[in-house]
């Protein structure tokens, strides 16, 4: 069976349109309700999450996918996992406009056993991506996306018919598709095996699909031109091109995000700042330092260390100017039309958050040749903003949270170093496939 | 280039991914000028072997000079003498083509304007495409161009027709022979499409499992592996056809075609008459010598 990997421009329209929409009316009104505005980039987020994960046949027809005689259990996998993911949004969507008072531990923790069971066993049934040890953080996140299920289903039916209904129906699900599983136990998971395999190399293959604009060269390689012939700066300005050519492609749409989120920042207040700057971070997942490549060009090592320690810096540096902005231009929103509380000048205390975990992510980037080489480039910082809600959750105290981010920076730069001083003197400076059998 | 006048020069080089070994004590100097065909199967260590040579692996044991500096010290001077081109043709998607040929022109101090525009004009490259819009074929041609307009010393060649028709195939190798022509330029070329290689080689090396198995001029090793046709000038054959290292035989009433190990055409010619024999000396194509020398 083959997979058809679905872009954003594969799915049909009305998909778009309705995740479009919906996404809009959540930052709307997460916009106006302060105390759970954090909340807002998560869901921002998780609203990227389905344009790689909806099947576009099951998006086209998700109903038939679910009819009896379907056995292709892996597209109905790509369908739950969808749907999964779908309720996860509404449920956040829901908790944001809900007073914090309709919570209560008690029936929240009936809720994530009812789910959490749904949950594991649904995973059973093998939607893409759980099955594999290439995407270990997807699973992750995906478990994310289940709490938020929960939560969901929790906040909209608790106290109600509806909810012992859908307890039920949930069960009835899961039975059949444990005693669908394990008439043919075997040949689903042969099936799985292929079928990831084919997709995260896909997904792997999935890249910047335009082209550098003219001035970037002009701007970066025309001073390498003027740096003397085969030098290291000559070297460094040419890295500096090559590693930032992914994010310069797309510099219309950092930029127009960038004002939406200063937007957005001083709508929905200061909680929102935190992860608003560290999720800036998602620029240097993009940024391609030349560390390793086999495309040779006259850079031995020294020169290949020189570029990709370069590129962090100047990641950093970008990073730092954008965010400053963000926050003056955020203060401004803020104090024209935010609440008055919120009018403290706290966005651009945070705005040094842009760039605490560059270090890291460009620390990790030698693993995209290892296990973690078709992980996608956005996984790790979504992985970190999920970490700072739960950080934020447990840390309430904003100073103690700075210190932790400070040196979460500081050790970050440390194990950059590192990793980089192994990779450009002690490392190979290409992927091997031997242990595909290929010993070339 | 070193003192000894070899562009390169490996002693002993060993190297391991894991549980496999890729390299067992490889020994290879590659002289001036030398066009050299790496020859092996699929992961016999070639690709391996190559990449060392340019600094990209590091040897677990043994040493790797090249251009008279250690492999993994060689700087943008050295580099800018090597050209490689390999199998994956890995480039850079997001830029348009002359964006690329831009970006690696920067780096070299001599880049042949004109050599470019031929290939670009023989290859049909289009400059606007968007690099990773290419197939594997305009990809693979684009990789060669970068590879060789900065004229380097010294051409690394990892299966460069691979993705290639075989019209294209024919312009690379029209190519590779101009190239040829400077005395000084030295290439070492990986494929597994034999029939182009023996048009462009001066010496072969043979490699199995990780281990060089053979190492000499490409004459030489053609003229140790014969292909005799033997005709009986007056009745049948003899039962017995006295010839030595006969690695294989052929034949019928009145005519055997033999192949040979180590024999001169006068050893032939002689062993011909004694059984009234008439002897057809032909040379074997590298693909028939390959397959005798790795079965062996």
């Amino acid at each position: 069976m083959s997979i058809i990997w679905t872009t954003w421009k594969q799915v049909p329209l009305w998909v778009r349109l309705c995740l479009s929409v919906s996404s809009l009316l959540l930052i709307v009104l997460t916009a106006f309700v302060a105390s759970n505005g954090f909340l807002v980039l998560l869901c921002f987020w998780m609203y990227l999450r389905p344009f790689s994960f909806v099947h576009s046949d099951a998006a086209a027809k998700p109903f038939s996918f679910c009819l009896p005689g379907y056995r292709d259990s892996a597209r109905v996998g790509i369908l739950v996992d969808a749907v999964l993911i779908g309720l996860a949004y509404a449920a956040f969507g829901v908790r944001l406009i809900l007073p914090e008072q309709s919570f209560s531990s008690i029936a929240a923790g009936r809720a994530l056993m009812w789910f959490l069971l749904g949950f594991v066993i649904s995973l059973l049934w093998a939607p893409p991506g759980f099955f594999t040890v290439v995407a270990p953080l997807d699973a992750v996140l995906s478990i994310a996306f289940a709490i938020g299920v929960m939560m969901a289903m929790w906040v909209v039916v608790w106290h109600s018919l509806l909810f012992w209904l859908v307890v039920a129906l949930t069960g009835v699900v899961v039975c059949v598709c444990v005693w669908w599983r394990l008439r043919d136990a075997r040949g689903v998971a042969c099936r799985h095996r292929r079928i990831i395999k084919e997709t995260m190399e896909k997904q792997a293959q999935i890249g910047v699909e335009r082209t550098v604009p003219s001035w970037a060269g002009d701007l970066l390689l025309a001073r390498a031109e003027r740096k003397t012939p085969l030098g290291t700066w000559w070297c460094i300005w040419a890295g500096l091109y090559r590693a930032f050519g992914p994010v310069l492609c797309y510099w219309k749409e950092a930029v127009t995000m960038a004002l939406v989120m200063s937007v957005v920042l001083g709508l929905a207040g200061r909680a929102v700042a935190e992860v608003a700057f560290a999720s800036m971070g998602l620029i240097a997942a993009f940024v391609d330092p030349p560390a390793r490549s086999t495309m040779l060009l006259p850079g031995g090592r020294r020169e290949r260390h020189y570029a990709t320690l370069v590129a962090p810096i100047a990641t950093t540096l970008l990073l730092l100017v954008m965010a400053a902005g963000m926050a003056i231009l955020s203060e401004i929103v803020a104090m024209r039309f935010g609440p008055s509380a919120e009018r403290s000048g706290v966005r651009l205390g945070s705005a040094w958050l842009a760039c605490v975990f560059v270090p890291w992510i460009f620390a990790l980037k030698p693993c995209r040749f290892g296990p973690f080489r078709i992980t996608r480039r956005s996984t790790p910082i979504l992985l970190v903003i999920l970490a700072l809600l739960v950080f934020r959750r447990f840390v309430p105290d904003a100073q103690m949270r700075m210190f932790v981010y400070a040196v979460a920076g500081l050790c970050g730069w440390v194990l950059f170093l590192l990793v980089l001083k192994y990779a450009c003197t002690d490392g190979c400076l290409a992927g091997s496939d031997v242990r595909a059998g290929e010993r070339e | 280039m070193s003192d000894n006048g070899l562009m390169v020069q490996i002693r002993g080089l060993s190297k391991a991914f894991d549980e496999v070994q890729a390299l067992h004590g490889v020994d290879l100097d590659v002289g001036r000028g030398r066009i050299i065909g790496l020859l092996g199967a699929n992961g016999a260590g070639k690709s391996t072997l190559l990449r060392h040579i340019i600094g990209l692996y590091l040897p677990d044991a043994g040493t790797c000079t090249t251009l008279g500096c250690d492999a993994a010290k060689l700087g943008p001077a050295e580099l800018a003498r090597i050209g490689y081109v390999h199998q994956e043709g890995e480039l850079i998607d997001w830029m348009k083509v002359k964006q690329l040929i831009r970006y690696v022109s920067v780096y070299y101090p001599k880049w042949n304007q004109q050599l470019q525009e031929r290939c670009i004009a023989e290859y049909e490259i289009s400059l606007n495409a968007r690099v990773g819009s290419l197939s594997p074929g305009q990809r693979q041609r684009l990789a060669i161009l970068i590879a060789i307009c900065f004229e380097p010393e010294l051409l690394i060649l990892d299966e460069p027709a691979a993705a290639l028709d075989p019209l294209a195939r024919a312009q690379f190798l029209d190519l590779l022979l101009e190239m040829i022509q400077d005395q000084n330029r030295t290439i070492i070329i990986s494929s597994h499409i034999l029939s182009d290689v023996e048009k462009v080689i001066d010496h072969a090396v043979i490699m199995k499992a990780g281990r060089i198995i053979t190492d000499c001029a490409f004459d030489e090793l053609r003229e140790k592996y014969t292909r005799v046709r033997l005709t009986a000038l007056a009745g049948p054959l003899p039962e017995t056809l006295d010839f030595a290292n006969v690695l294989d035989c052929r034949r019928s009433d009145s005519e055997a075609t033999l192949t040979v190990r180590g024999l001169s055409p006068e050893q032939i010619e002689t062993a011909a008459a004694r059984i009234k024999c008439q002897a057809d000396i032909q040379p074997l194509p590298l693909e028939d010598i390959y397959k005798i020398v790795v079965s062996q």
